[in-house]
C-alpha cells in the first residue's frame, strides 16, 4: 500500500539514507527502531515527502509521488543512449545495466541527453502513475514529535482547517469541471465541525474545542494532533516519535490512543523509542542502522532472536 | 553663550519661524516617513516573496538590492537617486527632487522591511509549515493560513521600529532641501546663523516625534499580545 | 489609545492645512523685502527657449536664503537668485531653482542634473579644472572684502597678521577663506589654522564656545552673523584679496561651452550696466544685515539716486 523503493537521502555531503526498500501492507503496523541518527525519522519524513528523497521512489496505493527514478526501471535504462553505447561497444546487457547503476551514469546528464526513447519512456511512466503530492499526503496522516499544532488556531480550528480548505478546493475544482455539486461550502464546514467534535469527544477533550493549543498539556496536544490527522480520513498514519517530547506521566494517554487506533485496523508506521509498545502493537519491527534496514521481522524475531550484532547491541542497551 | 541668551534666542526663533519647524518640518518628516514605510511595507513584501521564490534571477536581484541598500550610507543612496535616477527615468528630471528622494526612501525601506518580513517568517517554527503540508494543504494555503498570521506578530513590532528609524533617516533628505525637519534647521540656521539654538529645536522635535511614536507602538503591541 | 491616535492625527491635519494656506504677512510699512521684490518682479523668467535649472544652497544669507513667508521657488531669495532670474531673462529661458546642499550643487552640475550652479562659488584652480567656470560677477563686499571676526571683547585689537600669533583661526572648508588663511598665515607656525568647519553656522558655534579665537569670513556673511548675535564683531583685520578671488563665478558642466558663452555675454552686460550693487544692497536689506535707509532705498524699495 505504501511503498518506498531505493530511497537515498543526502543532506549536503552527509548520506542519511543509503537505499531503503520498504513495503507497508494494508492494515499492517510497522515500527521502526534504531539509535538516533540512524535515519529512521528521515525515512518516515521521506514517505510523505516532507523530505524529498535524493534518489528513489515513493508509491502510495499504486500511485507515484516522486519523480521517476530511472535506476528502478530496467526498461528505462535499456532505452538510454548510455546503455546503447555500452552494448554497441561489446558489453553484455546485464553488465551494462550494472555498470550504469553502480557508476550512476544517468544522473549527471540532462534529460534530453539520453535520447528521445529514454525521455519518452520516463514521461510515460510519470504520466501513467503520478499523483499530485498534496493528494498523496491527504491519504497519509502525520504525527510529529513536537505536536506542531497550529498556534494561531483554536483546537477545533486545528482539526477542521485542512478538511474545510481541501473540501472547498475540491468543490471549486468540481464546479470548474462542470460537475453538479450537491454540497455547499457551508455544508463542508458543518460536516468538518461535527467530525471535529466527534473526534474530540473520543479523546475526552470536547470542552477544549475553543481554546488555543498553548493552554493544553503536552499529552493533550499530542492527542489533538493525532485526531487532527484522523480528520482527513487517512489510509495510513505516520508517527514520528510521538511520545519523545512528553513528560513521562503523559506518555500513557498518547500510547493508549495509538493502540486504540491500531486495533481498529489503521495502517501505521511508527518511529519510536518505546520498545515495550513496539513489541506489543507491531506486526513487523524494522531496525535501522547507518541509513539502511539492518534487521526486520516480527517483534519476536527482532527482539528475541536477532542475529544482527548491531541490533543485539542496541536492544541490550534499551531493554536493560 | 549664556543659558539666558540661548533660551531667549530659541524663543525668538520659534516666534518667527514656528511654522517652518512645526508645520513644514514635522509635516514633511511625517509625510515622507509614512510614504517610505507604507511603500516599504508593500514593496518589501514583494521583495520577501520574490526572495523566497524559486526563480533564481529574482532572488539574485533582490539579494543584490538588499545588500547594496544595507551596505551603503543613506546619503550616498540619496545622491544616486537624485542625480542618477533621472538619467534612467527622464520623467524624473522635470520633477522636484522630493520625488527622487521619496523613491530612494521607499527602496531603502523596502530593503529593510523585506529583511524584517523574511526573519519574521523564518522565526515561525518550521514544524507549523510541515504540519500544514503533511495534511495535504498547498504551500500557498499553508503560508496564508498558518505561517503568515504567526509571522505578522513578529513583523509588526519590527515594522514600527523601522518607522522610527525612517523618521530619523529622512533628515538626510535635507541635502536636497525637501522641506522636512532638518531642512527647517538648515533654512533657519542659514537665515540666523544661530546653529545650536536651531539644532536644539529640531532635536527636541525629533525626540518628541519618535518618543510619541514608540509609546504608541508599545501600547499597540501590548494590545496585540493581549488579544493573541 | 484610539483617542490619542485620533488626536494626533487631527493635529497633523490641522498643521497640514495651516501649512497649505500659510499667510503672506510681508506687507508692513517697514518691509525689508520691498527693494528686493521690486528687482525680482522686473525679470521675465518664463522664456521660450527651454528651462534653465539652477542649483544653489540657500543657507548662505545674503547670497541665497529662504523667506518663510513666501511659497515655492519665490521663497528662495538673495543676490544669486536675482542673478539667476536675470540670466533666465537674458537667455529667454524658464527658470527652475533647485535648492540643495553646497556639495550637492557641484555634484548636480557634474552629472548634468542642473544646467548651472550659482551659489557664491569662488574661483579656484581645482574648480577650473573640473568645471566650466563663467566670467566673474561682483557680489558686493561679500567677496571683495574678506575679514576676520571674533567675540566682541577682542574687537579692534587685531589688525595685522602678526597680532594673531598664538591664536586659533577657523574657517569653512573648501571656501575662499581657506585659501586666504593659507596664504596669509601658512608660513606662521605660531598661528593655529587647523580648524576646518563644514559650514559657517557650525564655525560660529565654535567661536561662541571659544574653541577657536577667530573666524575668517566674507564681510557680508560676517554682517549677517552679527545681525543675529551682538556678541560677535569684526576684528578690524581684512585680508588682502587677489583680484582673482574678489568675485564669484557660476559653475557649468565641463564641455557645456554653448551655455557658457551665453552666460558670459549676459554677465558682461550686467557688469557694464552696473546691476550688481543694487541687487546686492537689496539682498542685504532683505537678510536683515542693513536697513533700507542705510543703503539708500526709500520705503517702497526704490533706490534713491543722487
Amino acid at each position: 500500500m505504501l511503498e518506498v523503493n531505493g530511497i537515498y537521502k543526502n543532506f549536503g555531503d552527509l548520506q542519511v539514507l543509503k537505499g531503503v526498500h520498504l513495503n507497508v501492507e494494508k492494515g499492517e503496523v510497522v515500527s521502526i527502531i534504531g539509535v538516533s541518527g540512524s535515519g529512521k525519522s528521515t525515512l518516515l519524513r521521506c514517505m510523505n515527502l516532507l523530505e524529498e528523497p535524493t534518489f528513489g521512489e515513493v508509491w502510495m496505493e499504486g500511485r507515484l509521488m516522486t519523480p521517476v527514478d530511472p535506476y528502478l526501471h530496467e526498461d528505462v535504462i535499456r532505452a538510454s543512449n548510455t546503455f546503447k553505447k555500452l552494448v554497441a561497444d561489446g558489453m553484455n546487457d546485464t553488465d551494462a545495466i550494472h555498470k550504469i547503476k553502480d557508476e550512476d551514469l544517468l544522473k549527471e546528464k540532462r534529460k534530453g541527453a539520453e535520447g528521445a526513447e529514454y525521455a519518452a519512456l520516463m514521461q510515460k511512466i510519470y504520466d501513467e502513475n503520478h499523483i499530485d503530492i498534496n493528494l498523496g499526503r491527504q491519504k497519509m496522516g502525520m504525527v510529529f514529535q513536537n505536536f506542531n499544532l497550529f498556534n494561531n488556531k483554536t483546537v477545533k480550528e486545528n482539526i477542521t482547517l485542512a478538511p474545510v480548505k481541501i473540501g472547498k478546493q475540491r468543490l471549486k475544482a468540481a464546479k470548474k469541471r462542470g460537475e453538479k455539486t450537491v454540497k455547499t461550502p457551508a455544508d463542508i464546514e458543518a460536516e468538518a465541525n461535527a467530525r471535529a467534535m466527534q473526534l474530540l469527544e473520543r479523546i475526552g477533550l470536547q470542552d477544549k474545542a475553543d481554546v488555543y493549543p498553548s493552554t493544553l498539556s503536552g499529552g493533550q496536544r499530542q492527542r489533538v494532533a493525532i485526531i487532527r490527522a484522523l480528520a482527513m480520513d487517512p489510509d495510513v498514519m505516520l508517527f514520528d516519535e510521538p511520545t519523545s517530547a512528553l513528560d513521562p506521566e503523559m506518555v500513557g494517554e498518547v500510547l493508549d490512543l495509538i493502540k486504540d487506533l491500531v486495533r481498529s485496523g489503521m495502517t501505521s508506521v511508527i518511529v519510536t523509542h518505546e520498545m515495550g509498545f513496539a513489541k506489543e502493537v507491531s506486526d513487523r519491527v524494522i531496525f535501522m542502522h547507518d541509513g539502511v534496514i539492518a534487521e526486520e521481522g516480527t517483534p519476536d524475531q527482532v527482539f528475541n532472536h536477532t542475529k544482527n550484532p548491531r541490533c543485539k547491541e542496541f536492544l541490550s542497551k534499551v531493554l536493560y | 553663550m549664556t543659558l539666558g541668551s540661548f533660551l531667549t534666542n530659541i524663543i525668538n526663533i520659534m516666534a518667527k519661524y514656528w511654522q517652518v519647524f512645526l508645520l513644514r518640518g514635522i509635516g514633511y518628516t511625517l509625510l515622507l516617513s509614512i510614504i517610505a514605510v507604507a511603500g516599504g511595507a508593500f514593496f518589501g513584501s514583494i521583495f520577501a516573496l520574490l526572495k523566497r521564490s524559486r526563480i533564481v534571477v529574482f532572488k539574485a536581484i533582490i539579494s543584490a538590492i538588499v545588500s547594496v541598500v544595507r551596505g551603503t550610507p543613506m546619503l550616498l543612496q540619496l545622491y544616486i537617486g537624485v542625480f542618477v535616477f533621472p538619467m534612467i527615468i527622464p520623467k524624473l528630471a522635470s520633477l522636484p527632487y522630493i520625488y527622487s528622494v521619496t523613491i530612494v526612501l521607499i527602496i531603502n525601506s523596502s530593503a529593510y522591511v523585506s529583511e524584517i518580513i523574511r526573519s519574521g517568517i523564518e522565526a515561525v517554527d518550521p514544524g507549523q509549515m510541515e504540519a500544514a503540508r503533511s495534511l495535504g494543504l498547498t504551500q500557498h494555503t499553508a503560508m496564508l493560513s498558518i505561517v503568515l498570521p504567526q509571522a505578522i506578530k513578529n513583523i509588526l513590532p519590527a515594522l514600527g521600529n523601522e518607522f522610527i528609524m525612517v523618521v530619523k533617516e529622512t533628515s538626510l533628505a535635507s541635502t536636497f532641501f525637501v522641506g522636512e525637519l532638518m531642512t527647517s534647521y538648515l533654512l533657519v540656521k542659514g537665515n540666523t546663523y544661530l546653529t545650536m539654538e536651531c539644532l536644539f529645536i529640531v532635536g527636541v522635535l525629533y525626540f518628541a516625534l519618535t518618543f510619541i511614536l514608540s509609546k504608541g507602538l508599545a501600547a499597540w503591541e501590548r494590545r496585540m499580545k493581549a488579544h493573541a | 489609545m484610539k483617542k490619542i491616535l485620533a488626536l494626533a492625527l487631527a493635529a497633523v491635519m490641522v498643521f497640514a492645512f495651516a501649512a497649505c494656506g500659510s499667510s503672506k504677512d510681508s506687507g508692513t510699512a517697514d518691509n525689508p523685502a520691498a527693494a528686493y521684490d521690486k528687482y525680482a518682479k522686473e525679470f521675465k523668467t518664463d522664456g521660450k527657449s527651454g528651462t534653465l535649472t539652477v542649483a544653489l544652497s540657500p543657507d548662505f544669507a545674503p547670497m541665497e536664503f529662504y523667506d518663510i513667508a513666501k511659497q515655492g521657488d519665490d521663497a528662495i531669495v538673495g543676490f544669486d537668485v536675482l542673478l539667476a532670474k536675470y540670466l533666465a531673462q537674458e537667455l529667454d529661458m524658464t527658470l527652475a531653482l533647485k535648492p540643495m546642499s553646497f556639495d550637492a550643487c557641484q555634484a548636480a552640475v557634474q552629472t548634468g542634473n542642473v544646467d548651472i550652479a550659482i551659489s557664491g562659488f569662488s574661483w579656484t584652480v581645482e574648480r577650473a579644472e573640473n568645471y566650466e567656470l563663467s566670467d566673474w560677477y561682483v557680489a558686493g563686499d561679500n567677496e571683495t572684502q574678506q575679514s576676520i571676526i571674533c567675540l566682541k571683547e577682542n574687537a579692534g585689537k587685531f589688525t595685522k597678521p602678526e597680532d594673531f600669533k598664538g591664536y586659533k583661526i577657523g574657517y569653512q572648508g573648501a571656501s575662499l577663506q581657506q585659501v586666504l588663511v593659507g596664504e596669509t598665515f601658512g608660513d606662521m607656525p605660531d598661528v593655529d589654522t587647523s580648524y576646518v568647519f563644514v559650514d559657517l553656522g557650525t564655525a560660529v558655534e565654535a567661536l561662541k564656545a571659544k574653541q577657536v579665537d577667530f573666524l575668517a569670513v566674507a564681510h557680508g556673511n560676517g554682517e549677517s552673523i552679527m545681525a543675529n548675535d551682538s556678541n560677535i564683531d569684526f576684528t578690524g583685520f581684512d585680508f588682502e584679496v587677489d583680484d582673482i578671488y574678489k568675485n564669484n563665478v557660476c559653475l557649468l558642466q565641463k564641455g557645456n561651452t554653448e551655455l557658457l558663452e551665453k552666460v558670459n555675454a549676459a554677465l558682461a552686460k550686467a557688469l557694464s550696466n552696473d546691476y550688481y550693487s543694487g541687487w546686492y544692497d537689496a539682498s542685504k536689506v532683505y537678510a536683515g544685515v542693513s536697513t533700507l535707509d542705510e543703503l539708500g532705498f526709500d520705503d517702497e524699495g526704490n533706490k534713491i539716486t543722487e
